[in-house]
């Protein structure tokens, strides 16, 4: 049993390593959802996104677009395209339809030239996807970053989008994470795991 | 009233009411309380730190709208569906300022969970607290029932399906339970409602064992305070007080005695909820109003039982919810995700084996022989479809096997009943229960089905939610690997803090 409280003493402190996280520093809100339709190989949305108005941010590190993707809760088969156009510069990236995570968001990092304050064109293209094996984009009433065309129609609704900040996140800020409030739950579920642990090391009657 | 059952009669050292002798050594009693104890306590502490520093404001189900029925009882007024609105603080924080109150939906509900929560809303603002602090104040009251809820469930467990460590498994399992959590750390019924109701089937079970009138009398009494803070209680109640009535009349007891003891248990049941009842009958005509009477609802779409069964995925959609649906409203909009990816599968996964290790359990004595080994040839099944099939699929078969264990523990339950073997009468009383549940809720979707599926929470599930956890609690204990069971309710609590860390955090971040 001591065994076993140690690896579970090992899973707990597991949570502590320093994965990425992305900090939103644009973003389109969620209102009135819809799939954009099944990424199939003949599906083509893309959308011009306006650039951050105001002042310029310092950003430190790596600047990555989000898009919220829908999996529909089942294994998808087949790729998929996501382009992104600023200026001259195009960059695209392949994309697993099985390895999506339902509803989330999946970063694509265009590199250090990207500038947030310019615009920039998405787009998502189908390339062999078959309907009822093919994930969604969600698309968002709030339009305030852009109106997405869907198969050369523009559509009343923008992508769901976001452009963060992708860092790896520094274990000291889940201490301070909500107050203390993370580190507090963590120190309590590590306490109650152990106490039902070792109280199992008693022989049984 | 007589002791039916001497084998499961309390020593004298044992502590007094709480566990039957039969199980463990009085001192094993003692100690394996004091751990359920500090282990509610540790859960109370996590969920109350939630509730003032994580849990956003209006991100718990209905959030808004509870508060507004505390608020108004807090200030002495009792809140009428249709007439009452939503405090103009809670209007302001939740929807904006500018925005005029809406009518507050929450006012359906019986008065329990916010007569009892008003207190702390007052001293909360004796003491000086701005609005949000009272809000998270009330939430307080919450999480205390969630760990109430969680020594409930411990102590109902060890006592039917007769271990300890399954008992703590339970109270663990839930507690891992990422919905559980997250209600616990919010204002809202449903953690009371689940106590309740766990504390009501422990004490229906603990009557089993020693028949004396407070084990009966205080049983019906968690019954009356379930059904008076949420009326899906009497789901539970109205099966609970048959039995206990049918139990009671076949007593060796005088007749007189005998009736005196059922009309009891009745009227301490059903009294208050009645009155409640009564109550509606004169301001709505219907005893049981609720909150569609506030809005336009579209026609029913007429679909058959079980063309309606067979193609829409609620079973699916409440399971998924009961393991974690996070977030409710920002701004007046809906702001909500489901769990998913590796936390869901494990939960599932989790019921999965344990509605298959019941199936097999009952299927044959010879396989509960073999124990480990076939604990182990259910594991590798588990493993296998959860490797090999997606996450509708799997989430569609675990409903499926948990609906097989349920139908296999009534008839076998029944067949053995006949015979004359009590031996599962805890099991029959469970399947049954969350069968009666189960068709009651199913009636209701389909009933009231209008094109687009509602109401599936898995938290309408909590008036059985004892009953469930018992009927996936005792084939660990048939198979004679309780251990196992507590070894993984216990890695379980680490996926749920890795859950707000990967996937609720980070909705937080962005929506609210």
């Amino acid at each position: 049993m001591r065994m076993i409280a140690f690896l579970y003493v090992l899973c707990c402190l597991w949570l502590w390593y320093p994965i990425k996280v992305y900090t939103p520093v644009l973003k389109t809100e969620r209102v009135d959802p819809r799939p954009a339709g099944e990424i199939t190989s003949r599906f083509d949305i893309d959308e011009v996104v306006k650039g951050k108005s105001g002042s310029i941010l310092p950003v430190k590190g790596v600047l990555c677009v989000g898009l919220r993707f829908a999996t529909f809760r089942r294994g998808n088969a087949g790729e998929f395209e996501v382009g992104l156009q600023q200026g001259n510069e195009t960059r695209g990236w392949s994309v697993d339809s099985d390895a999506l995570d339902d509803n989330e968001f999946r970063y694509f990092c265009p590199g250090p030239s990207f500038n947030l304050m310019a615009p920039f064109a998405l787009s998502v293209k189908g390339r062999d996807g078959t309907p009822g094996k093919s994930p969604t984009v969600w698309l968002t009433s709030d339009s305030s970053l852009g109106r997405a065309n869907i198969g050369g129609h523009e559509n009343t609704r923008g992508l769901e989008l976001v452009v963060a900040r992708e860092r790896r996140r520094n274990p000291l800020e889940l201490i301070v994470r909500d107050h203390g409030a993370f580190l507090v739950g963590s120190l309590c579920t590590l306490f109650m795991g152990l106490l039902s642990l070792l109280w199992m090391r008693r022989p049984t009657v | 009233m007589v002791n039916q059952d001497k084998s499961l009669e309390p020593t004298a050292g044992a502590p007094r009411e709480c566990l039957d002798a039969a199980i463990a050594s009085s001192a094993d009693i003692k100690r394996w309380l004091r751990i359920v104890v500090v282990i509610s306590m540790l859960f109370f502490l996590k969920a109350a730190a939630f509730a003032w520093l994580v849990t956003p404001l209006w991100a718990i189900p209905d959030e808004a709208g509870h508060y507004s029925y505390i608020e108004d009882l807090a200030s002495g007024h009792y809140p009428v569906l249709g007439k009452a609105t939503m405090g103009s603080d809670t209007a302001r924080s939740w929807l904006g300022s500018g925005v005029s109150p809406r009518l507050n939906w929450i006012a359906q509900h019986p008065p329990l969970y916010y007569a009892l929560d008003a207190p702390v809303v007052i001293t909360a603002r004796a003491l000086g607290m701005n609005f949000g602090q009272q809000v998270r104040s009330a939430r307080l009251l919450t999480a205390a029932f969630g760990a109430l809820t969680l020594v409930g469930l411990a102590l109902l467990v060890a006592r039917a399906a007769k271990s300890l460590e399954l008992g703590l498994a339970a109270a663990i399992f839930t507690a891992a339970t990422p919905m559980f959590l997250h209600l616990s750390s919010g204002v809202t019924h449903d953690t009371l409602l689940a106590c309740a109701c766990a504390w009501a089937v422990e004490r229906f079970f603990a009557w089993q064992g020693l028949r004396n009138r407070a084990r009966l009398y205080t049983c019906a009494g968690f019954l009356a305070a379930a059904c008076i803070t949420k009326i899906t209680a009497l789901t539970l109640a109205v099966p609970l007080v048959a039995i206990i009535g049918v139990q009671l009349i076949s007593s060796s007891e005088k007749w007189n005695v005998r009736l005196l003891d059922v009309a009891m248990v009745g009227l301490l049941t059903f009294l208050p909820v009645a009155i409640w009842m009564i109550h509606n009958i004169f301001v709505f005509g219907n005893p049981l109003v609720d909150a569609r009477i506030l809005q336009h609802t579209n026609p029913r779409v007429h679909i058959g039982p079980w063309e309606f069964a067979t193609s829409k995925p609620f079973w699916q959609q409440t399971l998924i919810n009961y393991v974690g649906m996070i977030g409710w409203s920002a701004g007046g909009a809906l702001k909500i995700f489901e769990i998913t990816g590796l936390p869901l599968r494990t939960f599932t996964a989790a019921i999965f084996l344990s509605s298959l290790m019941c199936i097999f359990s009952l299927a044959g004595k010879r396989f509960v022989d073999y124990g480990l080994l076939a604990f182990c040839t259910c594991l590798l099944i588990t493993m296998f479809v959860f490797a090999t099939q997606d996450q509708e699929r799997t989430t569609a078969i675990s409903c499926a096997v948990f609906a097989v264990a349920v139908l296999s523990a009534c008839g076998y339950g029944i067949v053995r009943t006949l015979k004359s073997d009590s031996q599962l009468f805890a099991l029959l009383f469970a399947s049954l229960v969350v069968l009666f549940f189960s068709f009651l809720y199913f009636f209701r979707l389909w009933h009231g089905y209008d094109g687009v599926l509602r109401a599936t929470q898995g938290r309408y599930v909590y008036p059985v939610l004892g009953l469930i956890t018992l009927m996936m609690a005792w084939p660990w204990r048939m198979l004679r690997v309780e251990r196992v069971g507590l070894v993984f309710a216990v890695f379980s609590m680490v996926l749920c803090d890795y859950f707000y860390l990967a996937q609720v955090f980070k909705f937080y971040d962005l929506n609210y």
